[in-house]
């Protein structure tokens, strides 16, 4: 190995949602410098919250990510009913789960085509890999778009829905637009089905490496709710997260890294698939079957083949909440606010998301935390450019580095407007 | 013919323009074929908004280097060749590439015609410029002219 020196910096990155960049220097051969800056300005949405009441909670906290609103939604539900003691019961809990299956298929099916694949097939851009694989691409816009009708369905828009509140859904939806839905979604599951054997069937860098893995887990496979295990062992409900996970400022981003136990994690799809897939019923079919042995996996790339076989989950499960729909005498219960505190998560597409609220005797929120998927992979998207960049070879050149970095880094599809909500401000006073 | 004219815009400074071209045109009378709609940053989502139209205008904000408030009339071949594609986060997709997208993928689209405007400042919801203002009356009446007194001329 050579033992040349080299900087690279990337100030922008490309195809990620939010502002971040890159910064590598090498040193005789060795790597002195490689960090992922998140350089965007904090958004303060926790001081926001601050002196809101409760019911306005699910509103305030969907303006903090445009592709992933419900996931914030759904965390600050659990944790407010959680604080509540309520229980808002079955046909609640279906409709937030089918809202939520459509926010992971708009969200992985837009990382897979447009941010993600690219890379693999030295694209520039989605647009650009587009004109040699319209209808790939086109397929992919299919999916997206139909999970972004399940939103509309459920939520009355696709962005920011309005539907979710403590307690309940603030209407049912309609029946004859859930039965469009329905046709659409098995008309449709085919073309799902075979965009899972494209990504399968695309060669991937051998980027083997051992992590750390985080997810929550449920009887069918955790989307809006479960129980957190980890690849360390941990087996923890919401209210026993803060006994093993930190956050804490590094100076090269303005989103606070977080620890498992002192040590970086993985959230998302990959971590879901490695230690949940067994809870998947879509794997153990035929048709998916196939897929099973590449999980679980050490090699990071094998988020994007997890991302398309959560999609096909997403709209199966979707098909059987339709098929099984009938409309409530009431879509909410009534909930009666006390001083008090609550801890509620869920998988967000990119990962655990949890939220932690303190309340007093009329509902406002007095103190709130929100710990984004990003934030939490921060550290471990740190470790994996040191370790896949070893792995790729520093000899390289300076273009393939580069490339190599942002394609690690645009694996996790992090999405940086989601993590820096907060900013820790240590004021001196003289 | 169906025909939609679509606003695009956000609350942000000169970028209402779009939204206040739709504005102006509510307040008038249209023929009844004309559909009317504001949308805000649509995305990939933008040719979703066609369905049903034989024809669609867009209107938005463009920075093409022009005077502050100058507008121009594009068909659909014309502004792919001449847009910069932007092709980052789902945050930065704009008209130019969502049609570019559609396009190649084989999206049947409608006749389309675009309607750049050139903008300004874009501060958080600050108001829009009072040239932005004045442009924004002169492409109203453009459009309302020829839908209710030309029949369906070149450009629109």
């Amino acid at each position: 190995m050579s033992k040349r020196n080299l900087s690279i910096r990337v100030p922008i990155l490309a195809r990620v949602e939010g502002e971040g960049a890159m910064d590598l220097d090498i040193r005789d051969g060795a790597i002195e410098k490689l960090q992922l800056r998140i350089y965007e300005p904090p958004r303060f949405f926790e001081k926001f919250l601050e002196g809101r009441a409760y019911h306005e909670i699910p509103d305030v906290v969907a303006r903090i990510c445009g592709i992933c609103p419900v996931a914030y939604q759904v965390s600050a539900v659990n944790a407010i009913e959680s604080a509540f003691n309520m229980d808002p019961g079955p046909w609640v809990k279906a409709m937030r789960r089918l809202i939520y299956l459509g926010e992971w298929i708009e969200s992985h099916a837009l990382h897979i085509h447009l941010l993600a694949l690219p890379d693999f097939f030295g694209y520039q851009s989605g647009i650009a890999m587009a004109k040699d694989h319209p209808a790939e691409v086109r397929r992919g816009l299919k999916l997206q778009n139909l999970g972004n009708e399940i939103m509309r369905c459920i939520g009355a828009r696709s962005v920011h829905p309005v539907s979710i509140k403590v307690g309940g859904l603030h209407k049912a939806p309609d029946d004859a637009k859930l039965a469009r839905l329905l046709r659409a979604l098995e008309e449709a599951l085919p073309e799902a089905l075979e965009m899972c054997d494209w990504l399968a069937s695309i060669p991937l860098p051998d980027d083997q490496q051992t992590f750390n893995c985080t997810a929550l887990k449920a009887a069918n496979y955790a989307v809006e709710d479960g129980i957190l295990v980890s690849s360390t062992g941990l087996n923890l409900k919401p209210e026993q997260y803060d006994q093993h996970f930190t956050e804490f400022h590094q100076p090269q981003s303005t989103a606070l890294w977080s620890h498992m136990d002192g040590e970086a994690y993985l959230v998302g799809p990959l971590a879901r698939m490695n230690l949940t897939a067994q809870t998947m019923p879509a794997i153990s079919q035929p048709v998916m079957h196939k897929f099973a042995h590449r999980f679980p996996s050490n090699n990071m790339f094998d988020s994007m083949l997890a991302r398309g076989i959560e999609i096909v989950f997403a709209m199966q499960e979707a098909i059987s909440i339709l098929q099984g729909y009938s409309r409530p005498q009431h879509s909410f219960i009534e909930s009666t606010p006390q001083e008090s505190q609550g801890q509620g998560w869920s998988e967000a597409p990119r990962g655990l998301l949890w939220h932690h609220y303190e309340l007093d005797r009329q509902g406002i929120v007095r103190k709130a935390r929100l710990v984004p998927p990003t934030s939490q992979n921060q550290a471990r998207i740190e470790q994996d450019l040191h370790r896949s960049l070893l792995n790729f070879g520093l000899d390289n050149s300076d273009d393939d580095i580069r490339l190599h970095c942002e394609k690690v880094i645009r694996n996790y599809d992090p999405c940086i407007s989601c993590a820096t909500h907060f900013l820790k401000l240590n004021t001196v006073r003289r | 013919m169906k025909i939609k004219i679509i606003g695009l815009g956000s609350p942000h400074g000169d970028d209402q323009a779009g939204w206040e071209v739709i504005r102006l045109l509510q307040q008038q009378t249209l023929p009844e074929n004309v559909e009317l709609l504001a949308l805000d940053r649509p995305g990939l989502a933008l040719p979703n908004y066609f369905d049903g139209a034989d024809k669609v205008i867009l209107i938005d904000a463009c920075d093409a280097g022009w005077m502050l408030g100058e507008w121009q009339q594009f068909s659909l071949e014309q502004l792919l060749d001449c847009a910069g594609l932007q092709g980052g986060s789902s945050h930065q997709l704009g008209v130019a590439d969502s049609l570019q997208l559609a396009a190649i993928t084989g999206v049947e689209l409608p006749a389309i015609t675009v309607i750049c405007v050139q903008i300004g400042q874009c501060g958080q919801m600050e108001a829009m410029s009072p040239e932005l203002f004045t442009s924004s009356k002169r492409i109203c009446n453009n459009i309302h002219y020829q839908l209710n007194y030309a029949a369906v001329p070149s450009g629109i």
